[in-house]
């Protein structure tokens, strides 16, 4: 399964450089995916240095709650955290059940409850998923050149005026704009050795954003036509490949479950904020990855 | 909390909407909170009827046979998703496959289809899958009807060089088709009488071969269709409305339209009420609480009885008492049987409309151990048995059920 991984990912990158030296040609004759961009060295090394910093910040937090580790240990760990990503926490605009309790081990349970806008264009998923996640956290104009937070400027600066956003595309630099901070990284699921490592990861990661962070993520799902069992809730009866982005914004770790925003309108099943396991989750973006 | 809703449950949802009877014993166990844990379990395996009372068969297909009709209970439809979604039937007896429809451009693929066993209907698009994330939304789509007799071929509808301006996104093709004998009807946009665009809802009949508009929507901005049913002479649909600046909050109401009278009802008045499906008397519709999919029902109609909605499948069955979190959606009555989908993916259970019975088809052992149906036809039930214990290694059953 690993060596298929990165098999498929150095096709990617080929089909990336093809990309690169046509863009416009290579997406009209590659109709059936999404456009993908490689990431700098360094990118992917932060992506990775943060996900092992929130790993062992989650493991910390339950270390604190079997009393392997002493409060001031966690203490500790949680604020080197917080010093290095940020804590984006804002009682005004989000409730963060388990934050309140924090101190105590409330890993368990947290939902930010970010709006669910729908998609204003069939492509801009991306962008109306980003909307989602910068909204909820508050964000109306844009730091450093003073735009609004609309669906089209996201797109502008995604990429995707008139075709989906690319992954990991300009997804980082895109959200940290917004943002006013270098907070988000683009991660690559093919930096999991495999699918179970990747939802577990998935799971460590969501809650990192949520719970410590107060923010959302993005999640870049591929639902396939040939499995229906990994599907979005709404999707069961799609009968093409459905390559879609939506916002994560929570978690119930005692039952494995994330919650996520999806802009999708088209179908009222699907559209809104649903839970799903972390293991259809996990499965749904094992081709792309997560912004986080 | 989620057990003393059981009981509840128990002791009044099921008497009252279902008109099956709990035997005394069971709802004096369930009278008194110690004895509430041993009357759970005891109550909950006689909510359920015996499965070999509806059960004639069940078996395993080939993994890429994702069933979306059936000819009879031997003869499935699938699309072949290798071939631009070609549809093939798929023979139970010999294990055969027979190419019955390409689409009619080799540029297109065959997005929707329905199947009666006189004719063939379906969409064919533009796969724009790359570019528009979701759906193919190509407005170069084109619905075809093929008699299955006869092979004549109908060219029915299709894009008209209109444009929809909305403040969301909007599919121009119909997502789905529902026929019932000679009629069938979908949901769409086309340009009316008055010069303006409206969203539509159509049908077609195969014995006059002519279309008829049965509703539309001019404000087609802030009111959404859900796609069209049809049983007989009655049709139903709803009407939704997005917040679309709060929690995705969806509100709306039932239609029900009667081809002999020529009348159209709104069957709902909660404004929590949409995505409604038609089988003979029996409408399922799904409810959604303050527009939120979180603890989201099904409700039944029944157009001969009291015209009243009454909740059946709900977060409070004893299915879902263990889970939380739980959605409800897709409920579908075929063959006198209703199928629903949710987010927990455990347990398989069904109802039974003609004894108002639950069937547990499938009892999860644990969280891995996931069954979802996908289609129910007729008496044939579609649905898959995942065991996800190895993440790595996911087991997929694509299972069919044949019901008495």
């Amino acid at each position: 399964m690993l060596q298929m991984k990165k098999t498929r990912f150095i096709i990617a990158l080929l089909i990336v450089c093809m990309i690169s030296t046509s863009s416009a040609f290579a997406l009209q004759t590659e109709p059936s995916t999404q456009a993908i961009t490689q990431q700098s060295t360094t990118e992917m090394q932060k992506a990775q240095d943060k996900a092992t910093d929130a790993t062992a910040l989650y493991k910390a937090e339950q270390d604190l709650n079997n009393g392997k580790i002493s409060q001031s240990a966690f203490n500790s760990i949680k604020k080197n955290y917080i010093n290095e990503y940020g804590n984006f926490n804002r009682s005004n605009s989000t409730t963060v059940v388990g934050a309140t309790a924090a101190t105590v081990g409330s890993t368990t349970y947290g939902v930010l409850s970010i709006p669910c806008v729908a998609q204003t264009q069939t492509w801009y998923c991306g962008p109306a998923s980003a909307y989602n996640v910068l909204s909820g956290y508050g964000i109306t104009t844009n730091p450093s050149d003073g735009r609004s937070l609309t669906q089209t400027n996201l797109a502008t600066d995604l990429g995707a005026l008139s075709t989906g956003a690319a992954f990991s595309g300009t997804w980082s630099s895109t959200m940290n704009s917004w943002l006013g901070s270098s907070f988000y990284y683009a991660q690559w699921a093919s930096s999991s050795a495999n699918v179970s490592s990747w939802i577990s990861g998935l799971m460590t990661k969501t809650v990192a954003d949520v719970h410590y962070s107060g923010l959302g993520v993005i999640y870049d799902t591929h639902q396939t036509s040939s499995d229906t069992t990994n599907r979005l809730v709404g999707y069961t009866t799609v009968t093409t490949d459905v390559w879609h982005y939506v916002a994560g914004d929570g978690y119930d770790t005692t039952s494995s479950l994330v919650h996520y925003a999806d802009c999708n309108v088209y179908r009222s099943s699907a559209f809104g904020s649903h839970w799903i396991s972390s293991s259809i989750m996990g499965n749904v973006t094992w081709d792309r990855g997560m912004v986080w | 909390m989620k057990k003393i809703k059981l009981i509840l449950f128990l002791l009044f949802v099921i008497p009252s909407c279902c008109g099956c009877e709990i035997n005394n014993s069971s709802v004096q166990n369930s009278s008194t909170q110690t004895d509430n844990q041993s009357s759970l379990s005891a109550t909950s395996s006689e909510v359920y009827g015996k499965n070999d009372e509806i059960v004639l068969k069940s078996d395993i297909l080939p993994s890429d046979i994702q069933v979306r009709g059936i000819k009879n209970e031997n003869n499935f439809y699938y699309f072949n998703y290798k071939e631009n979604n070609s549809i093939y039937i798929y023979n139970t007896n010999n294990n055969s496959r027979e190419l019955i429809k390409k689409p009619i451009s080799n540029k297109k693929i065959i997005i929707t289809a329905a199947f009666s066993e006189k004719w063939l209907i379906w969409v064919e698009d533009e796969d724009l899958n790359a570019s528009n994330e979701n759906q193919p939304t190509s407005k170069n789509w084109s619905l075809y009807a093929q008699n299955l007799e006869t092979n004549e071929l109908l060219s029915i509808d299709g894009y008209k060089n209109i444009e929809i301006n909305t403040s969301v996104g909007v599919s121009y093709a119909p997502e789905a088709i529902s026929i019932s004998n000679d009629n069938f009807v979908y949901r769409t946009f086309d340009r009316l009488a008055d010069g303006n665009v409206y969203a539509v809802i159509k049908l077609y009949n195969f014995a006059e071969k002519k279309s008829y508009i049965i509703d539309s929507i001019k404000d087609y901005y802030n009111n959404l269709y859900s796609d069209p049913q049809i049983s007989g002479s009655n049709i139903v649909w709803s009407v939704s409305q997005l917040n679309l600046k709060q929690q995705s909050d969806e509100n709306g109401n039932v239609f029900l339209y009667n081809l002999d009278s020529k009348e159209k009802m709104q069957i709902s008045n909660d404004d929590e009420t949409t995505s409604p499906y038609i089988y003979n008397n029996y409408i399922v519709a799904r409810l959604k609480p303050n527009g939120q999919n979180e603890n989201s029902e099904l409700l039944l109609y029944d157009l001969t009885g009291d015209q009243k909605w009454k909740s059946i499948i709900n977060p409070d069955n004893p299915e879902y008492v263990e889970e939380k979190h739980i959605e409800i959606y897709n409920g579908i009555i075929s063959g006198g049987y209703l199928m629903w989908s949710d987010n927990v993916q455990k347990s398989l259970v069904l109802y039974d409309l003609n004894n108002n019975q639950f069937y547990e088809l499938y009892a999860s052992k644990n969280s891995n151990d996931n069954s979802l149906p996908f289609n129910i036809c007729n008496n044939v039930l579609f649905w898959y048995q995942v065991d996800r214990s190895d993440p790595d290694s996911t087991i997929t059953k694509n299972m069919y059920t044949i019901l008495k």
